[in-house]
């Protein structure tokens, strides 16, 4: 795979055919995805391998699932489904919901990590996935607890670079603009969260230098939005 | 279930996602009752383990969920919007090292026989991916299928066919070419 680059006489269907299949290395397929957000032709090329392919599917031989496995759907979306808070304007909560709509629409939209799974009782007030501009992969996930707590955690190594850090915002619907709710190391952190923990309310990862002191988000690396938890 | 319609009709879960999205727990699980069983032997496929397989149509169906209001018509059936979130979900599990395949738990899929393949004519869509593919070189049609059931990596297309990695790049790039073009007619 040589990058996002459709072959000579084809168009994006081979490259958008070799996505679906899954056929591409992880750089390769989220090179695809960040330009099928500005191809409309390579984003339709995807969809139309979709559902050209999908009925390859039953060539394989059902598996009942176990008694146990609605059960733990069922446990996990006791809270109703959420809706994309309108936005209130330009700037990166525009760009964060503009961001989750499109990609939602695209393949590689799965945001979940075994590590969550893992993550026992008490619920979570709110949690939030967190994914590169432009990539549908999620890189960390934060959490708010009824503590008035935020627990970020990455979900893949992050190496920040010497005389950076990770400054975490968010933008609850009071604040006028995104506020610094403090720093986090490569390996994750917790930090305070005075608000409430709002559906919608956008969350954002950015790179800061060393030890200045932040007035302004910086470059942002990683956006996205809180899900409510149940009440 | 008794409410969905067949495979046939392309949409026939839009309207339960669109439930899904305005907090209807059932709608949910009429999806869960229509889809499962078909979505958990993609995963179980991909991933060899039926336990993983679970994890997969757990975290997938969590997804459907959360993101059911965003599911867009036009972007694609709603159908191959499951399937895909199965197989990108099984595949990134898979690669991420924590799982080796655990081939003895899986029935063969014996995908170069005619009756696999005969599978694909339940459906309109179906029919014509069948008819294209039959109309391939045998080893491109089986390099594509591997690929797609199977869940395979180029290098393991290539183990599996015992050809040479860069001509089975080849070869599934000049099949997803003519089976486009013979889709397209």
């Amino acid at each position: 795979m040589s990058g996002a680059a459709p072959e000579e006489g084809t168009g994006w269907d081979v490259l958008a055919g070799e996505y679906v299949l899954g056929l591409l290395d992880a750089d390769a397929a989220r090179s695809v995805e960040q330009r099928a957000l500005g191809e409309p032709a390579l984003a339709a090329a995807i969809t139309m391998w979709q559902d050209r392919l999908d009925p390859l599917s039953d060539m394989v031989p059902q598996a009942a699932p176990s008694d146990l496995l609605w059960q733990r759907i069922a446990n996990d979306v006791r809270q109703p489904a959420p809706a994309p808070q309108a936005s209130r304007g330009a700037g990166w909560r525009a760009a964060a919901i503009a961001f989750m709509g499109i990609a939602a629409g695209l393949a590689a939209f799965i945001l979940w990590s075994a590590a969550s799974r893992q993550t026992v009782a008490p619920w979570p007030r709110a949690v939030a996935l967190l994914s590169a501009p432009g990539s549908a992969i999620a890189t960390l996930r934060a959490q708010v607890t009824g503590a008035g707590t935020i627990t970020v955690v990455p979900l893949r190594h992050l190496d920040v670079a010497q005389g950076k850090q990770l400054g975490f915002w968010a933008w609850p619907s009071s604040e006028k603009a995104p506020v610094l709710l403090g720093m986090i190391a490569p390996d994750g952190g917790q930090l305070r969260f005075p608000y409430p923990p709002r559906e919608g309310t956008p969350v954002m990862v950015t790179l800061e230098p060393a030890g200045a002191p932040q007035k302004a988000p910086g470059p942002t690396l990683y956006l996205g939005l809180l899900i409510a938890g149940p009440a | 279930m008794a409410d969905i319609p067949s495979d046939d009709t392309e949409d026939a879960l839009a309207p339960l996602l669109h439930r899904c999205a305005a907090g209807d727990v059932a709608a949910l699980r009429q999806i869960y009752d229509h889809q499962a069983p078909r979505l958990k032997g993609l995963a179980l496929r991909i991933t060899g383990s039926h336990a993983v397989a679970e994890d997969v149509l757990h975290d997938v169906f969590l997804h459907i969920w959360q993101q059911a209001g965003r599911f867009d018509e036009r972007r694609g059936t709603s159908r191959a919007w499951l399937t895909t979130l199965v197989r990108f979900r099984a595949l990134e599990v898979l690669r991420r090292g924590a799982r080796e395949r655990v081939v003895s738990e899986l029935p063969d899929v014996q995908d170069d026989q005619p009756d696999a393949y005969a599978q694909l004519l339940a459906s309109g869509q179906g029919q014509a991916l069948h008819a294209c593919l039959s109309a391939l070189e045998p080893p491109r049609r089986r390099a594509i299928t591997l690929a797609f059931v199977e869940g395979f990596t180029h290098g393991e297309v290539a183990a599996a066919l015992g050809m040479p990695l860069g001509t089975v790049k080849s070869l599934i790039r000049r099949g997803l070419a003519s089976l486009k073009r013979c889709l397209d007619q």
